[in-house]
């Protein structure tokens, strides 16, 4: 056996005096985590697998952070991605109302909605798709400014979502992007119920662009919708807030979440942290305020993933079975990709729903993604983090920039901190004061 | 009188004992046709077990490569599928024993049945356990089947065995809800017109297959005397989900499908059944009648709760009435970590639960209750609990008396089966090696 090189490990003080060295090892291929000591460590990286004791090299076997020798990892990994198509995902664009002022959004400022032409094309494109019989599974994700203009569109096409999804025993699931600000219960009542939409995902901006902070608007409409409806425990997390945290201020961050938090919203909120899209975004800065937010978050008592999974596909820009869809019915492979240059617009796009079939799906430059990375043309060939990130955002590495998430840099962190959640359940008690 | 024998084998060792067992325990056993579906790993050496069988008349035998089934439903459709028109049938699991004569006081007792004006009955039940190693036959109390709450998904009821009371006076079968894919028999036709449905995988077949009998005009009775006895645990046998990657997307689409088959019974939708669907003779509003359990609205009448025998008494002058006579139950063990235990002398304590911040069921504890909860060896103090209540909790709240101190902090915590439902937030398990 070796050592896979899809780890990541870190040192564990646990505090205890006495205590031998530990160190935590993260197998990226299984998503588990194991403590061994020092001694440990030191044979497996040195490739002095015999002299580990029997039993605890076959638990290292079982998950995956010891291999055989021979095996090709990163071809398996990337073997292994290649075999997940079997979800047709749509992210469709019905407005482009949103005031969250996030540049690189698609449908930028305006005030238009899809109209009926371009909304009949997609439920056709939707049924075409779907009765090929690749597909076992049918993903929406809704991007809407004011959720509240666009319900006509939204129900319109998820009754016809639900239905070709029982017509062709796929299993249907849809989730929003959109303005917190204009979601009022009723409308929630809607999109939930009626339109099976069942997680949402709201933006938090700070404000600028000669715009006020709507963090307050989307608070109160969280709140008064938790408090509104007798939601089953398994609907789980329904609403997961996006905090652009270089548009606030630390304190005002923490406020936040203290507000959350006292509005006991722990069960169906949690928070990812990022930084607006305007070209300046440094995932190595974000990771430093990262971890500290989310260790703040957990101690409040909300669920926030530490670990990535396992992931076999980065996002819809190198899925084949995924599309973007604008206002024009214009098919992308990325959603972000109207604000990128001609040439890589160019590159990828699949095509216009209004204009017919055929639509390019496989040949576009993203999704030959998996092969850019195999023939070595990526720092994802030799990094260790490829199962757990899918190879990150193919738009940021085609405009030069680094497409790695911003985990990258807060790995070890993030190790210690499930290890703490695990030892104290951090996010599953809360103590009161 | 021919009964056609239906048993799916998953790389069990078992397997050729329990033919054994049935084949010296059958009063006619010339009149047996077994269909085994044997799903086997190459490397088992207990294989070789069947081979006694292979030029037997009586047998059919599927071999099946392990990593090329689909599973205990897709496995139990293809034996069905070899299904010749016997008088009889009976389906069992690989890890069986059974009574001597089981073939013909099985079929006396359908018989007796049919007497009474039954036409289509089935006998199952959730057998007794036995010990391979050490396995005396002799008379032991029949079993039934009880609710004993919603899965953690919340999408189907779990029965449970219990013995049936007064077993001793009893002088025929008695109406069951549920049935056991483990152990039925009926009349033959119950292979054509009850198939298993191949796209459900092994959570919520059995009711799938009540609900669908019910439907089909069948009536369900356990045994009044025991007639198997069944290997439960197991865990040294390898299970298909242990062997197959992604059986957790498979389990999800197979939940996908249930819940679509019990809103089927109130709906109708462009999903095409197939053979799997409802039958015509009754509806799966009679099935709720009759077992006192609402499946989509995942509620139970206090009757059934109470394990007495159906049908349920309908004694409402409305249907509103009838609905409000249902309840959600909870029955489960809290895992409270011991370190929220931080003093000695605690003499009493509540533990509420919580639906969306409502409470709905709060109970007392005394000082042997907080003892026998800290008795446990492990870093977490159990407490089972079992209660109804109007909606499902997703929190609880337990506040601690002691002495010296008076009320401590609150410390609130979350239901097992919200955390089970947490996929990628869960709290991954760091293992110490």
């Amino acid at each position: 056996m070796k050592l896979s090189k899809y780890i990541i490990s870190t040192s564990l003080n646990d505090g205890e005096e006495g205590a031998d060295a530990q160190r935590i090892i993260y197998s990226c291929i299984s998503n588990v985590t194991v403590v061994v000591s020092e001694s440990i460590f030191h044979h497996l990286v040195n490739g002095c697998i015999d002299r580990v004791d029997n039993g605890i090299r076959k638990e290292l076997e079982h998950v995956s952070i010891l291999v055989p020798p021979e095996r090709d990892e990163l071809a398996a990994i990337l073997d292994g991605n290649d075999l997940y198509h079997d979800n047709f995902s749509l992210f469709i664009n019905t407005s482009a109302a949103c005031r969250s002022g996030c540049n690189s959004c698609t449908p930028k400022q305006g005030n238009e909605s899809m109209g009926d032409p371009v909304r009949e094309a997609l439920a056709h494109y939707t049924e075409n798709q779907l009765s090929s019989e690749k597909y076992k599974a049918f993903n929406v994700i809704w991007n809407v400014g004011d959720p509240a203009r666009d319900l006509p569109a939204i129900a319109h096409l998820s009754d016809s979502n639900c239905m070709l999804a029982d017509r062709y025993a796929v299993l249907y699931t849809a989730a929003m992007i959109c303005d917190g600000a204009y979601l009022h219960k009723e409308i929630f009542e809607t999109l939930f119920y009626r339109c099976n939409i069942k997680n949402y995902h709201v933006a938090l901006d700070g404000g600028g662009n000669g715009q006020p902070s709507n963090a307050h608007l989307v608070i109160g409409n969280i709140v008064d919708i938790l408090n509104s409806f007798p939601f089953l425990p398994q609907e789980g997390i329904i609403f997961e807030i996006r905090i652009n945290i270089n548009t606030f201020s630390q304190e005002a961050v923490v406020d936040i979440i203290d507000k959350l938090a006292a509005a006991h919203t722990q069960n169906r909120v949690t928070f990812q942290f990022g930084m607006t899209e305007d070209g300046q975004t440094d995932a190595e800065v974000l990771a430093e305020y990262e971890i500290e937010y989310v260790l703040y978050a957990i101690q409040q008592g909300f669920i926030l993933g530490i670990l990535p999974a396992r992931t076999f596909t980065a996002c819809a820009a190198v899925d084949k079975g995924a599309a973007a869809v604008d206002l024009q019915g214009n098919l992308f492979s990325c959603n972000a990709l109207p604000a990128a240059t001609a040439a890589i617009i160019g590159a990828n796009t699949l095509g216009n729903l209004l204009e017919g079939q055929p639509f390019r799906s496989h040949d576009t430059q993203f999704r030959n993604w998996l092969h850019e990375i195999k023939n070595g043309d990526t720092d994802c060939y030799t990094c260790n983090l490829l199962p757990v990130c899918g190879g990150g955002c193919r738009l940021k590495w085609a405009e030069g920039q680094s497409g790695c998430p911003a985990f990258k840099y807060n790995m070890e962190d993030r190790l210690i901190l499930s290890y703490l959640n695990q030892k104290t359940r951090m996010n599953e008690l809360i103590i009161e004061a | 009188m021919l009964i056609f024998i239906q048993i799916a084998a998953y790389r069990d060792f078992l397997l050729g004992s329990t033919l054994r067992d049935l084949l010296e325990k059958a009063g006619r056993p010339d009149n047996l046709r077994i269909t085994i579906c044997h799903q086997y790993h190459p490397d088992d050496v207990f294989n070789a077990e069947l081979d006694v069988y292979r030029a037997d008349s009586r047998f059919n035998i599927i071999d099946v490569p392990y990593n090329e089934s689909g599973g205990l439903c897709w496995a139990r459709n293809l034996i069905q599928q070899q299904y010749k028109g016997e008088e009889y049938t009976l389906q069992v699991d690989s890890h069986m024993r059974f009574i001597r004569n089981w073939d013909t006081v099985l079929i006396d007792m359908l018989l007796s049945l049919q007497q009474q004006g039954y036409p289509k009955p089935v006998l199952t039940t959730y057998p007794p356990h036995f010990d391979p190693a050490g396995f005396e036959y002799k008379d032991v109390p029949p079993n039934q089947i009880v609710f004993r709450e919603f899965d953690r998904s919340g999408v189907f009821p779990i029965g449970w065995p219990a013995q049936i009371p007064d077993w001793e006076t009893l002088t025929g079968p008695v109406p069951a809800r549920f049935l056991a894919g483990g152990f039925t028999f009926s009349i033959g036709a119950f292979c054509q017109e009850i198939l298993d449905d191949p796209h459900l995988y092994f959570m919520g077949e059995e009711i799938n297959l009540a609900v669908r009998a019910y439907t089909h005009g069948y009536d369900l009775f356990h045994p009044h005397i025991n007639i198997t006895w069944h290997y439960y645990s197991r865990r040294e046998s390898p299970k298909h989900w242990d062997d197959h990657a992604a059986t957790e997307a498979v389990e999800i689409h197979a939940m996908d499908r249930l819940r679509k088959f019990f809103e089927s019974g109130q709906h109708s939708s462009y999903y095409d059944w197939g053979v799997y669907g409802l039958g015509n003779v009754r509806s799966l509003s009679d099935y709720e009648h009759y077992a006192g359990i609402l499946l989509c609205k995942k509620q139970v009448q206090q009757y059934t709760l109470k394990h007495l025998p159906p049908p349920n008494p309908h004694v409402y002058h409305t249907q509103e009435e009838w609905q409000e006579s249902f309840c959600c139950c909870v029955n489960n063990v809290l895992r409270i970590p011991r370190r929220v235990f931080v003093k000695d002398d605690y003499d009493a304590a509540t533990i509420t639960f919580v639906a969306n911040q409502q409470e709905v069921y709060q109970r007392s504890l005394d000082a042997n209750d907080i003892a026998g909860m800290l008795h446990s060896q492990t870093d977490d103090c159990m407490l089972d609990i079992s209660f109804s209540c109007s909606h499902l909790p997703d929190t609880w709240c337990l506040s601690l008396h002691s002495a010296s101190g008076g009320w401590d902090r609150k410390v609130r915590g979350r239901m097992p089966y919200f955390v089970a439902g947490l996929g990628n937030f869960a709290i991954k398990k760091c293992h110490v090696l």
